[in-house]
Formats: C-alpha cells, structure tokens, sequence
C-alpha cells in the first residue's frame, strides 16, 4: 500500500493491527482454519517487525553471507585486483565489470564477483594518491573524450596509453568488437592447446558476442545446434571494425592531445566535474 | 448485457447482496475438477513462483519454486506441476464408449473430460503462457527437460485454446462461472477478484458484504488471488525470504537451505491458502444451481475435441505452432465467433432469464396465442400436401423480428419451427403471426401437442442456424495438425540460461 | 491572471511540497482526462496518496521490487557492452547502417547528474546533431525539459535514436516479453503513452532551436525480450493518437485556471501537517473539501489513481450507475443512479420527458424479471 510502501516499519506496525482485527473477526465466527492461519501471518509479521527493529545491529551479520563466497579464494590465491588486470589484458580495450567477470569466468581459475570489482576501484585510487606510482599497475576508469571525467562503469590499465582509455562516440562499439575478436583468439587458442579445450563458459561467451554482430553466427536450418566457429567471429568482427575504426582513431587522438595537458593523476583518474559551458563554447 | 441483466446489477447494489443473473447454471461443473491456483512472479512473464492444485479440498499439493528466476528450478516446477496435470487428463482417458460418427471423425468418444479450474481470467493466461513456454522444450542436447514438460506444454496449450471457445468446459475461471450466474453491484473488474465476488454472494458468516468486499481488497486480510503476489508481500516478506534461500545456497548450508525452503513453503502457503479454500467454496455454491438441460449436448462436443486431441497425442504429437498461418487465424475467428453465437442461443432457450435478455431488445418474444388456424394445410412446390398451421401471439415486448426469421420455440417439442409472417404493433402490445414449418411430424395431420393452442403462453426466439454436429474434428481447422518446426526460429535458450544481464 | 491561478493552486495544496508532474503521471491523464478533482490534484501538485490514505481510504498502488529489479536489470542488459543487443535489434527495426553505432552517455554530465546541466548538454548534442552538425546515433537517457502548467518538468526517455538523413525516435525499453510477436496491449498502451510525453518534450526542445516537429518520428520503438529469453526484440508501436491526445491534456492543464475559479475561495486540501511528521486535519474536513470539487468516478479509476477508493466511496454512496462501469451504464443512458433507475422501473417515481422511452423500457425489463423469478424453475426448463 502506498503509504507503506515508504516505511516498512508502519507498515508492519499497521499489518499487525489488520491482522489481529481479522483474528478477532474469525475467532468471533468460529472460523478456526482462517484464524490459526491469521496468527500464523502474524507471527510472522511480528517476526519482520524484530529484524527491522534489530536492523542497525544486526547489519554486520546479514550481510556476512554475500561477501563470504567472494573471500573463499578457490583454486587461485591471486588478488582481485591481479585476475582484473590479466582479464583487461586479455582484452585490451576498457570493459565493464559484468564483462570482466564473464570473461574471467570464461578463461581463469578462482572466484571473481561484481561486489569484489567496485570496493577495487576505489582503493586503486586512494593507493595512487597516497604513493603515486608505487606500483607497477593501477586500475582505472575510463575518460569521456569530452570533458575527460572518469567514466566509472569502465576499467582500463593505467599502462595503456591516455587514447587506449579514451571512450569517444564510437568506442564502446570499437572496444565491443575488438573485445569479440581477443575472445574469439583465447578461445581458439584454447582450442588448440589439446587437453580440455575452451570451457563451455567461454564458448557460451563467444556465442553471446557472435549473435549481435553481422555474420559472425552460423546460419541456415539448425544453426543453433552447431558451436560459434572463432574465426567466423575474427573475421565478422573485424569486417565492422574497419567500418567504424579510423572515425574512432580521429575521435581518441583529439582528446588525447587535450589530456596531455593535465597532470599525471587527472590522466588516470579523470578531471573533476566537468565544465559544461566550457561544451557549449566547442560545440 | 440488457436492460433486465441491468437491472439485476441495480438489485444487487439496492439489497448490497449478489442476485441471480440466469435460472441455470451453464457450464458443466465435474464431480472431480482439478483446481490450480497458479502465482508468478511480478515483472516477469513466465516465472512461476507456486501453484497448488487438487481434486479435492483436503488434499492439495503445493509446489514452490524457491529462486523463480533459475531456469532449472522452473522447468523442475513445471515437470512437478505436469506429472499433477497428466495423472488427471490420464484419469480421463480410460474409457471410450462408440458413436454415431457422422463424417470420418473417431467412432468413439471417452466418456469424460477433463476440467481445470482456475480463480480468474489472470489464472488462464499463466497456463497459457506456461504451456508456450514449455511444449518447444527439447528433451535432449544442451538444456534438457523432463518428458512430462513438453507433453504438459501441448495439453496446456489445447486447453488454453479450447477456452476460449464460448460454452467449453474443460478449463474455466471460477470468477467468470461466477459472475455468469449472480449479478453483484460493482464492476466487471472488480468481479474478477474471488474474494470480493464471493463476497457478494455468500460473505461469511456474520460479515457483512460491505465488510466482506472491504476486506477483499485488503491483502493483509486477503492474500490476492494471483496470479500475481500483492506488491507489499512482495517487498516485506518474499523478496527477503528468497534472498536467504539464494544465500543458503551460495554458503553450500544444506541446514540453512533446507530451513530456507521450508520458510518459503510457510509464507507461500499462507498467501495460497485462502484462495484454495475460496475455490472450492465457490465451487460448492456452483454445484448448488442446476445445470442447464444443453450444457450436455455442449459437453459431447468437448468429449469430441478432447479424443480427437488424446488421439493425436497417441499418434505422436507435434507441439501447436506459435501462431496460426492467416488462413487458420481466420478460420479460428470464425469458429468463435459461431460458438459464440451458439452458446448464447443455447443460453437463450435453456433460460428464461437470459430470453428475457433478448426479449428486453426486442430479439425474441414471448405471448399469449390470441388466434390460431390449427388445420391450415399447403401444396408445396414438390406437389405434396403437408400442414402449416398458423397463430397469432400477443406480446408487451418490443418485438423487432422482421417477417422472414425463422423462430424456435422452448416452449413447445424439440425441433418445433416457425415462420414469422407479420407482426402489427398496437398500442402497448404487439401482435405476431407465425406460421408452424416444422416439428409436426410426417402426416398432414400435425402430431398432438406440436401446434400451440388458444390461450397458451408461448415463447420464440430466432433459430441461429443451430448444428447438432459438432464442428470437430474438422480436418484442417485444427491448429495442432498444422504445427510445423520446419519453419520455427531456432528457439535455443542457450542465450537465456545465463547472461551477462542476470537480475544480481 | 496566470499568477493568480499559481497561487490559488498554491492554496489548495496547501503546505506540502509541491509534486511535479512524471512522464508516468503525464501518461495518466490519458486516462479520465475529464475529472475535475484529478485534474486539480494533478495541477497544484498535491499528494494523492497521502490525501486519500489521510481521508480514510488508501489505496494499493505500487510495484512489486521484483518487477523493479527485473526492469533495471533488463534495460541494463540491452544496453551493456556499448549497447551491443540495442545495436542488433535497432538495425533490424530501424534499418540503422552499419557505421551508426555512435554512443552518448547523458546519465551525467562529469560526473554531474543534476538534470539542469544533463537537460542543457542533452538540447546542445540533440540540436546539433538535428541540423547535422554532430554525428551521433544513440542518446542513453538524454533528459528533456517539459513546461506544464507553467512549472518545468523533467523528463528521461530510456534512449533516443536518431538515423542519419531522417529523424529521432524515442525508444522505450519495457520488461514485459513479446511472445510470438504478440504483447499485452494494455502494457503496450501504457508503454506508448509514456513515450508519447518524450516525443512532445523532444519536439518542444527542438522547437526552440527553430527545429520543426517532423524531427521526431511519432513511431517508438518498444524494445522488450523476446518470448521467455532475455534476449531483446524490438517492435515499432504508432503513437500519432497518443501523442495527440496527450497534447490536448497539456492544453487543457494550461487552462486550470477555468476549473480552479469555480471552486470556492477558502477551499484546501492542506493536511495540516504538524512538526512531527503528523496530519493533524480532521478527516471528515478533509473528505468534505474533496466533495467540493466534482470528480468522474469509472472502475477503471482503480487502475489508475491513487483517489479511487475515496471517489468509489463517494459513488457508492449516492447509488450512482458509475460503480457498475459501462456494460451498465449503456444500459441506462441519461439516469445516473440507481435509486432513480429502480424507481422508474417500478412505476415509483415518474418520468420527465426526456426519460420516458427509457422508463418505459425499465418497467418492461423489470416486469419480465419479476415474470421469470416468479415462477421458479424458468420457463425454459420445460423444454
Ligand atoms: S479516482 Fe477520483 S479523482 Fe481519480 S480520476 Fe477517478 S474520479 Fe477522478
């Protein structure tokens, strides 16, 4: 109800009042089946009445079983931060954390979360600030080729160069397709290294990005039925690629010359709020 | 809808009681229905999140999809809910019995059907929808399904497609049942909640219909019927009691995750529960109004359909197409629209309310016999004599049958025909004069009793061309006949099993 | 003149904050559109909810958060990955080339969401690249900037596509499946409303640039998964009607101004909230300042404003047809209650002119009811 809908608290409380009227109301008429499953609800509002009024406290332990899984290091003692960093070279272009995880997941042993990934981010800046270039990489967002702020849903490598973590009109869909051809190559490789071959992850992968690229999925009757050919996926991919590659190219470089401009730790971590008047003027 | 089943409504909100709409009940109500009350889950089509069913009301079985947005777990609901589903069309297909088939469709029948019950119009579409979602299932290569899953897929969607064919039987809302037979004092939609429609009719005891509607709308008092789960439950109860099912699985606790599914069960059934008890409360009431004397000549052509469809099934059915070819569309339409067209006919004659419906607009009539020439007797064309007597009846209705419509008459034997020659309104009432054109018998001499007499009452309404055949099987106008995979689109769910886009 | 009618909306607020408009709330005007007390609500910017949960009748409205979190979690999806799903179904439907891939992020600005600035760099990308001076494709939740009745609104379309040499077009993504090419029209009606409010605002952005309206298309693209997959299908849905009808709603809130001076001076709908938090107006005061304003209760007002339990209250009370909705209501044409349809069909009450065919009518309908219940059984049973 919508008055409840805001605070769950009156809600419960004003629940509670309903249900025990509706007791009286069944006990009154001898509906003994209706009342004892009117006091079973009951119970069970009163119950979710003590875990909101214990909430504050109780906090800590509620939210232990989500982060547990991710702290479990199966397999590999790896950081976090390390099985991003060998994700992101492996694709070469800025991704988001949803991608990093499904091409983890894909390719590398040990236990990878979304969760783990954004708590990441943070401390790699705060590192940066406390010691800069203290260590040999750091995680990084992406920059708005306009204003060059961070774009936060993206990841690059502070390594790579200020252009390669520029995201201009273009690039999400350049950094889609070349992402498709790098995943295109390990499966391949992966292939080719005899053994187990790719996992059904990464062929699932390799599958998701065939199907919105032109081409790069079998066709004709029972295609479906027939696995996503790797170089099938290079060649389709690499076909849009050009269509889109040197319009991007012109768009990163110009930014980048604009970057040069601003100190090493804006580089990596992008300009505070952006000057919009500034946009106004250029466009 | 006409002015007397309007004024059935005003009654209705004058006495704040639901009042009759029909003398009969017209559907067919088995002695051993099976009810479902199906729940999803909000958001998303095709999620199930419970459903119980039974033939009785003391023994239910409630199934619960503990994650509704694991696929896994919802084809395992769907192959629980089957194995249900397929044991009672399997009680049905027992016994056949022969008939006089007319054209080359099976010379026997099985003597029951099937019937399904559901609380609302919402009930229908899950089942519709879950059969979609289940008769393409494979149950072999990628994403294999239990063998009941399909087969419950392509008997849902037959079922599913036979109600919606007007006078069928074989899987029904207890709402519109209902609201077929009483008349409440609110909307159509707001029928179509069972609690406030039983409200209406029968508010327990000691309850007022006021506070029985009241509390109707209230989901704290009274859980929705679905298949929908009211919004406040929800957010206050279910979506965390899934989140701990999700966390005791993610841990591996098989404590915390049987504790977990066990809560789920408890809250799902509380929400279920009083719904189930509606259900057959309502279906007490139901059995209480008489059946209408054709709803068993309706019932054959269920029988018909039914083993027509059973046998196919024998044969090694293919699942229903997704939609029918333009042709069959048009052929379909016009099959409902006939059945419609039928059903209200039948409905007409059966009961003398819903004639006063047709009376009301002047569509049929109902008088004294103010003149009669008994013995009249004509040449055909042919050369043979044969007797067409003619009457006058005088009726207060507003009649508006032009000479020419042929009449029938629930008055009067089966097959009794007439002939409307003229009709001479005057003052407040109307004179009509049919002529007698059928049902006599073969002589010239009328058999006794098949001419109405001076001073009789008698009522007419027009013949709607009423077949005694049932229209199935009728080769090419069966959807399921024409299903092809050829000309599917690869249906993999490869793309659907996991995603980047996964709701957490 | 305008000024006085702000303030006497002011006053039938009274303290509470003022509540703007929605793309959501824009979309039901759709439906009632000729209620007075709705429009009135609408127009001062009153809370419906807190008004009718504080008159004694509030009404179940809200989303489930499963629906909510499948509805994110779906948009998220088609547009992950530089928008690599939108991508394939838009140059399906719209035919995009394959060079139209352009991408613009209008969530923030910077890292700045304040919808002023996103509102400024959305009309400054969108205009240009109308004149062809900016040659991009696809605008993730440009926010557009709507006056209604005189107070700015905002408003965020899911995405907005523009194909080079032709127009904008608003596209909706919505959670709701397309099953075997096939929706739930009343969600697609919803869906098109909806987008019907972006398709006004973007043309009145343009507007002000000099840009005419055939700049954006009254065809939305409804992008929905497709069967019981996640993967997405787009559909394109024609919103000419919506849209006109919508800008006839708009009109008629810049007209308010008639409604508002027929209702009395003093009359507010000001809960009286003290310092705690607490509604301190009596509720039958309040009940009664609503009576004052003429409402147009229909069932399906359950459906879509949060006044309904209240305004049903009302109908109920004075026996009106409204309650029973319109199969009843054709019925009844030119009677609007009960009582007086009974008591015509009784021969109780005598008839004007202009209902004597009606009653006539009535008292025949009644007399075959009264025929049929008096015998039990029914005459057809003997058949
Ligand atoms: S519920 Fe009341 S205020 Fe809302 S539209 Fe209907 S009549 Fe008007």
């Amino acid at each position: 109800m919508v008055w409840s809908m805001s605070d769950p608290l009156d809600a419960l409380e004003t629940r509670i009042s309903q249900l025990r009227r509706a007791i009286r109301d069944a006990t009154a008429t001898g509906d003994a089946e209706r009342a004892a499953e009117l006091r079973a609800q009951l119970r069970r509002a009163e119950r979710a009445w003590d875990t909101l009024v214990d909430t504050d406290d109780a906090s800590e332990e509620t939210r232990a079983p989500q982060s547990a899984p991710a702290l479990r290091v199966g397999g590999s003692m790896l950081p976090a931060r390390e099985h991003v960093h060998r994700v992101l070279m492996l694709l070469g272009v800025p991704a988001a954390p949803k991608l990093i995880v499904s091409v983890h997941d894909a390719f590398f042993p040990g236990e990878l979360t979304s969760a783990k990934l954004s708590s990441l981010r943070r401390d790699e800046e705060r590192s940066y600030r406390a010691a800069p270039g203290s260590r040999p990489y750091y995680l990084c967002p992406a920059l708005a080729y306009d204003l060059l702020s961070p774009v936060r849903a993206l990841i690059t490598v502070s390594t790579w160069t200020v252009e390669q973590r520029i995201i201009g009109p273009l690039s999400p869909r350049v950094d889609y397709l070349a992402s498709a051809i790098r995943v295109a190559e390990a499966v391949q490789a992966a292939a080719g290294s005899g053994e187990t071959g790719p996992s059904p992850a990464a062929l699932r992968l390799l599958w998701r990005f065939a199907a919105s690229i032109p081409d790069a999925a079998p066709t004709g009757p029972s295609s479906h039925e027939r696995p996503v050919d790797p170089r099938q996926v290079m060649d389709a991919a690499g076909a849009e690629l050009q269509v889109h590659i040197d319009a991007d190219r012109a768009d990163r470089a110009a930014a980048g010359r604009r970057a040069h401009r601003l100190t090493d730790a804006q580089q990596l971590f992008g300009t505070p709020l952006g000057d919009v008047s500034k946009l106004e003027a250029e466009a | 809808m006409s002015k007397v089943s309007a004024m059935a409504h005003l009654e209705a909100m004058e006495q704040m009681r639901a009042v009759p709409l029909t003398v009969f009940r017209h559907r067919r109500l088995s002695i051993k229905p099976l009810v479902i009350v199906p729940l999803t889950m909000a958001g998303e089509a095709g999620a199930p999140l419970a459903a119980m069913a039974g033939t009785a009301r003391t023994a239910p079985k409630l199934l619960v999809v503990d994650q509704p947005r694991n696929r896994d777990q919802r084809f395992a609901f769907a192959a629980d809910l089957g194995r249900i589903v397929m044991d009672y069309i399997n009680s049905h297909r027992l016994h056949r019995r022969d008939v006089t088939s007319r054209g080359d469709g099976p010379t026997s029948r099985y003597s029951d059907a099937p019937q399904i019950l559901v609380p609302n119009p919402g009930g229908i579409k899950v089942l519709a929808d879950l059969g979609r979602m289940c008769r393409f299932r494979k149950t072999d290569g990628d994403y294999p399904v239990q063998p009941v899953v399909p087969l419950l897929g392509m008997w849902l969607t037959f079922l599913a497609e036979s109600a919606e064919q007007a006078g069928t039987s074989m899987l029904l809302p207890v709402t519109g049942m209902l609201g077929e037979h009483w008349a409440t004092g609110q909307s159509v939609m707001e029928d179509q909640n069972l609690a406030s429609i039983m409200g209406w009719i029968a508010p327990a005891d000691g309850v007022s219909v006021e506070q029985a509607i009241a509390d109707a709308e209230n989901p704290a008092v009274c859980p929705p019927a679905g298949p929908a789960t009211s919004p406040e439950f929800d957010k206050t109860y279910l979506a965390p009691a899934v989140k701990r099912f999700d966390d005791a699985r993610a841990l591996g606790d098989p404590t915390a995750i049987t504790a977990a599914e066990t809560d789920l069960r408890e809250l799902i059934g509380e929400q279920i529960k009083p719904t189930w008890r509606l259900m057959w409360s309502a279906i007490s009431l139901l059995r209480a109004v008489p059946e209408a004397p054709r709803t068993a000549a309706r019932f054959e052509r269920d029988l018909a359909s039914f083993t027509a469809y059973s046998d196919y099934q024998d044969e090694g059915a293919l699942p229903q197409r997704k939609r029918d070819a333009a042709i069959g569309a048009a052929r379909r339409l016009s099959r409902l629209e006939r059945a419609q067209a039928d059903f209200e006919a039948d409905m007409a004659f059966d009961d003398s309310l819903v004639l006063a419906d047709l009376r009301s607009v002047g569509e049929a009539f109902a008088g004294t016999v103010t003149a009669a020439e008994t013995d009249r007797v004509v040449t055909t064309a042919k050369n043979r004599r044969v007797p067409r007597p003619r009457i006058t009846v005088t009726t207060d209705d507003p009649v508006r049958l032009a000479p020419g419509v042929i009449l029938i008459s629930p008055s009067m034997p089966n097959n009794h025909k007439a002939l409307i020659i003229s009709s001479a309104p005057d003052e407040e009432s109307t004179q009509i004069t049919v002529e007698i054109t059928g049902g006599m018998g073969r002589g010239v001499v009328p058999q006794k009793g098949t001419v109405p007499s001076l001073g009789q009452r008698i009522a007419y309404l027009p013949d709607p061309g009423w077949r005694p055949t049932p229209v199935f099987p009728e080769p090419d106008s069966i959807p399921w006949t024409h299903s092809s995979l050829a000309d599917e689109d690869p249906d993999t769910d490869t793309d659907a099993a996991e995603g980047w886009g996964d709701a957490d | 003149m305008k000024a006085a009618v702000d303030e006497r909306l002011d006053g039938l607020r009274g303290s509470a904050p003022r509540l703007t408009y929605s793309a959501r709330s824009l979309a039901a005007l759709e439906n009632n559109p000729r209620c007075t007390l709705r429009a009135v609500l609408d127009a001062s910017g009153s809370d419906k909810a807190a008004i009718a949960a504080h008159a004694g009748f509030p009404t179940p409205f809200g989303q489930s958060p499963f629906a909510i979190a499948r509805g994110n979690a779906f948009e998220a999806l088609v547009k992950a990955n530089g928008c690599a799903e939108l991508i394939r179904v838009l140059r399906e439907t719209l035919k995009l080339t394959l060079p139209e891939v352009a991408y613009q992020d209008l969530n923030d600005v910077g890292g700045n969401a304040s919808p002023e600035v996103r509102c400024t760099r959305t009309r400054q990308l969108l205009v240009n690249t109308a004149l062809g001076k900016f040659p991009g494709t696809l605008y993730d939740h440009p926010m557009l900037r709507l006056q209604v009745g005189g107070h700015t609104v905002f408003l965020e379309p899911d995405l907005v596509a523009f194909r080079i040499e032709d127009r904008f077009h608003v596209v909706e993504i919505k959670s709701f499946p397309i099953i075997d090419d096939q929706a739930d029209p009343a969600q697609v009606k919803a869906a098109t409303t909806q987008a019907s409010a972006y398709v006004i605002a973007l043309r009145a952005m343009l507007a002000e640039a000099g840009i005419g309206p055939d700049a954006v298309s009254d065809t939305i693209v409804l992008v929905a998964p497709k069967d019981f997959t996640n993967s997405p299908t787009a559909a394109f849905v024609d919103a000419r009607k919506q849209v006109a009808t919508l800008t006839r709603q708009l009109t008629r809130i810049e007209r308010i101004g008639d409604l508002v001076s027929l209702l009395p001076e003093e009359l507010t709908f000001d809960l009286a909230v003290d310092e705690a938090g607490k509604a301190q107006r009596p509720a039958e005061e309040l009940a009664a300042a609503l009576d004052q304003v003429p409402a147009l209760y229909r069932p399906d007002c359950l459906s879509h404003c949060e006044m309904a339990f209240f305004c049903r209250s009302r109908a109920r009370a004075c026996a009106s047809l409204d309650v029973l909705g319109p199969t009843v209501r054709e019925q009844l044409g030119g009677i609007d209650t009960a009582t007086m349809a009974l008591g015509l069909a009784r021969g109780e009450l005598t008839a004007d002119v202009d209902q004597a065919e009606m009653a006539a009518a009535l008292r025949h309908a009644a007399r075959l009811r009264a025929e049929v219940l008096g015998q039990p059984g029914g005459a057809g049973a003997a058949a």
